[in-house]
């Protein structure tokens, strides 16, 4: 071996090959869930940016994002203030937030990756326009650089003059789009169809606030489950009330606010009967969870909400009428029991499992109520009628008033454990159900009626008519 | 007792069969209409199938029919031997249904609302739908099924409708009322297709025509084809220039043919294809409702569709 060759032996190259490492960051991610990511930035913009008044009222009225995108190019401009040229010298456009890096509270950006997994997942050239305060600059992330795998390092970046029309805001292009992207933003898509309301679903409590999304020109309508509450404005009335279980705690910096009850009128076996057969009613049960007001799981019935285990019983459509909503709020998102993905739970964290327990009992409340009331479900129908249904925001400002009672152990926990109505119990009588030809039913009720009515109708009159013959 | 309508008392509903036929028409060559399966609720007088037969001469033709007497006049209505006669209904025919390398064109065309349980069976069938087949579904926009207070029954109607399709966004009575219930059903479908059958480049649904009219019902119609993405453009790109054809999911147009008499059709045909709605109402002083310009936009859906516009006259045998 010779001196020459030492010297060359000095060290070895590590960097990530481009496509390798693009492909890797951007499997696992579903489109609209990238998108997501940078609806997700320009809301961390506006909470970054809005006045005190603002953030004491948690309000996000007047910030606006809009997305278009066609089979060339993918656009989201915001007015949400702009990328500071600080973040954006420092973090912003590298693979990741660096340790230590500054997080305002109640943002829902974790790991820093967000806006580059999204670029990189939807095409290969993309230009980021930022207007803020102070600074005013574009970033060009070039077609070549996804080709060069040595160009690590900067991005091009240069000043330029604020945009017009947002004010202070971001405007990200993409072009050169993936195969994938192409299909998805064509003409009469399936993904044009579906994105819009999985932004309604997950954007539910952030437009609640006043954050507006525009897609292709239409704005995003908001998705609110709303629960019964009886006698709001008297929140101190005691008695068998029709209210929710409600449940608010905070361990160290995540505050943990639980709701749970019904969100309509319990159905009568007939139409839980019909529920099945056309697999909907179910579709607005079961639980939503929020974290930093970003609904990252919508009307869960398995498992990881609690269904199933624990005293709860499985899922079914008898209990299409209950729903619960979780909320978890921390200024430090990592803390937060959700994926990096923001569309599910990370069910392994400590404050997840603890929070399980308090949604599992608020469950059990309302299960156990419905089978109470088996069988004469339409016994409650007027009283329901009669009832209001509160949203989260009302929920909340409602549950202060009310009588909680506090839980042993850490983080302050209260709760409040509705009495609910109470089924008489009349053991004289027993539900009669079977099923017959639909064909057959109907010559009935023209026999009985001379018209069609329910099966209901129909067998109660036979069940009447015979009882009378047999009383004479 | 209720009979359905015969077609002649539907001018509407004759217009969209006809504009069907030309599409099929226009698709023969890239698709092989004439060896398609054709699967499809003719009613007792098989209308469908005799024009189909007519124009293409399919062969492997089922009718599916629920009511044994309406079977027994489609019997004698048939317009040919090889229509197998089924007393099977659309969810039969979806359950049964394997996929193969037979072309299939089926029309669902419903008659009653029952939209929860037509729109999940379409959506089934169309996972299962063979490449470059043609699927089209008729869903009839009346509301009053849902029942609600009857002094104003819409706001009930549509918590019921938000009941059913909750996934797909809270509807108001504003959007359930007479003029605005094919659109909502419009993107109810097409929310309910993308969801069960998302793009790929291999495999994708796309509109070719959609329309909705109103023959004493609001009804929608819709006429989608399944296939590669390659191949839908082609299509898409022959069908561009055709003024009916509805492509990648726009909005359905809308028929609304007024009810004339054959002199009143004839005088109006004379001027035609020139002249103007605004010219044909002033010049023949012909308004057909009280208002002018009521009178000129129906006019002007005439002249959309006069082509088509069928005139049903009395023949005594």
């Amino acid at each position: 071996m010779t001196t020459q060759h030492k010297d060359e032996i000095k060290n070895v190259p590590n960097l990530p090959a481009k496509d390798f490492f693009v492909s890797m960051l951007t499997r696992d991610i579903d489109l609209h869930d990238a998108i997501l990511d940078l609806l997700d930035n320009c809301v961390d913009g506006a909470i970054r940016t809005r006045s005190r008044e603002k953030t004491e009222d948690d309000s996000l009225e007047g910030f606006w994002a809009e997305i278009k995108f066609d089979e060339k190019r993918f656009v989201i401009e915001d007015n949400c203030g702009g990328i500071p040229w600080k973040i954006a010298k420092e973090y912003a456009f590298c693979m990741g937030k660096p340790e230590g890096a500054e997080t305002k509270d109640g943002t829902i950006g974790v790991v820093g990756i967000g806006m580059k997994r999204a670029i990189f997942k939807m095409g290969r050239e993309c230009h980021v326009h930022s207007s803020h305060k102070d600074d005013a600059f574009l970033v060009t992330i070039p077609k070549s650089w996804f080709a060069d795998d040595k160009k690590w390092g900067v991005f091009d970046a240069e000043h330029e003059q604020p945009a017009k029309k947002i004010r202070h805001g971001t405007i990200i292009e993409i072009s050169e789009l993936e195969k994938e992207a192409k299909i998805a933003f064509g003409k009469g898509s399936s993904f044009r169809a579906s994105f819009p309301l999985i932004v309604a679903e997950s954007y539910s409590y952030l437009i609640e606030k006043g954050f507006r999304v525009r897609i292709n020109g239409d704005e995003v309508k908001r998705r609110a489950i709303k629960i019964c509450f009886e006698s709001p404005e008297n929140p101190k009335k005691k008695g068998r009330l029709i209210r929710p279980y409600v449940y608010e705690s905070k361990f160290n910096d995540v505050e943990v606010f639980v709701v749970i009850g019904y969100r309509s009128r319990l159905p009568t076996q007939e139409e839980q009967d019909d529920d099945t057969k056309a697999n909907y009613a179910a579709n607005e049960a079961g639980w939503t969870v929020v974290c930093n007001d970003r609904v990252v799981l919508s009307n869960d019935r398995t498992i990881k909400t609690g269904w199933g285990f624990g005293g709860v019983p499985n899922f079914h459509n008898q209990f299409s009428s209950i729903a619960g909503i979780v909320e978890f709020k921390s200024r430090y998102t990592a803390n937060l029991p959700v994926t990096t993905t923001k569309r599910g739970i990370d069910t392994s964290k400590d404050i997840y499992t603890l929070v399980r327990q308090r949604m599992q009992e608020g469950l059990k409340c309302f299960t156990k109520n419905t089978n109470r009331w088996k069988g004469f479900e339409s016994e409650l129908k007027s009283r329901f009628d009669k009832l209001k249904f509160l949203d989260l925001k009302e929920l909340k400002k409602t549950a202060q008033k009310l009588n909680l009672a506090t839980i042993r152990g850490e983080g302050g926990q209260r709760q409040f454990k509705p009495e609910l109505p109470e089924k008489k119990k009349i053991e004289t009588t027993r539900r009669i159900s079977f099923t017959k030809e639909l064909a057959d039913i109907e010559k009935v009720s023209q026999h009985l009626f001379n018209e069609i009515r329910t099966p209901e109708k129909v067998g109660e009159t036979c069940f009447d008519r015979f009882l009378d013959e047999a009383l004479k | 007792m209720k009979l359905s309508p015969a077609y002649h008392l539907r001018t509407n509903k004759t217009v969209e069969r006809v504009l069907f036929l030309e599409l099929l028409r226009k698709l023969n060559g890239n698709i092989p209409v004439g060896k398609c399966k054709y699967v499809s609720l003719g009613g007792p007088y098989l209308e469908d199938f005799s024009l189909i037969h007519g124009a293409f001469g399919n062969r492997d033709m089922v009718s599916l029919e629920i009511k044994e007497h309406v079977r027994s006049r489609q019997r004698i209505n048939r317009p040919h031997s090889q229509i197998v006669l089924t007393l099977d209904s659309t969810s039969d025919f979806v359950e049964k249904y394997q996929t193969d390398r037979k072309p299939l064109i089926v029309w669902f065309d419903y008659e009653r609302p029952d939209w929860k349980s037509q729109i999940s069976e379409s959506c089934e069938l169309l996972q299962k739908f063979p490449q470059m087949g043609i699927f089209k579904v008729t869903l009839s926009g009346k509301t009053d099924w849902l029942q609600g207070n009857p002094e104003d029954p819409l706001p009930e109607r549509a918590i019921k409708v938000t009941k059913m399709f909750g996934d797909y966004g809270n509807f108001t009575a504003g959007d359930i009322n007479d003029d605005s219930i094919c659109d909502t059903l419009y993107k109810i479908l097409h929310a309910a297709v993308a969801a069960a059958v998302p793009d790929t480049a291999k495999r994708m649904v796309r509109t070719l025509a959609s329309y909705q009219y109103n023959d004493g019902t609001p009804i929608l119609t819709v006429t989608m084809i399944v296939g590669p993405s390659a191949k839908i453009k082609q299509i898409e790109n022959k069908l561009k220039k055709w003024p009916f054809a509805n492509l990648n999911w726009d909005k359905p147009q809308r028929i609304a043919i007024p009810s004339l008499s054959l002199r009143e059709k004839l005088a109006v045909d004379q001027l035609l294809p020139n002249a103007s709605a605004t010219k044909i109402v002033k010049k023949l002083k012909l308004q057909l409702v009280e208002k002018y310009m009521d009178s000129v936009n129906i006019m002007k859906n005439y002249i959309q569709f006069y082509r088509h516009v069928p005139q049903f006259l009395r023949v005594t045998l």
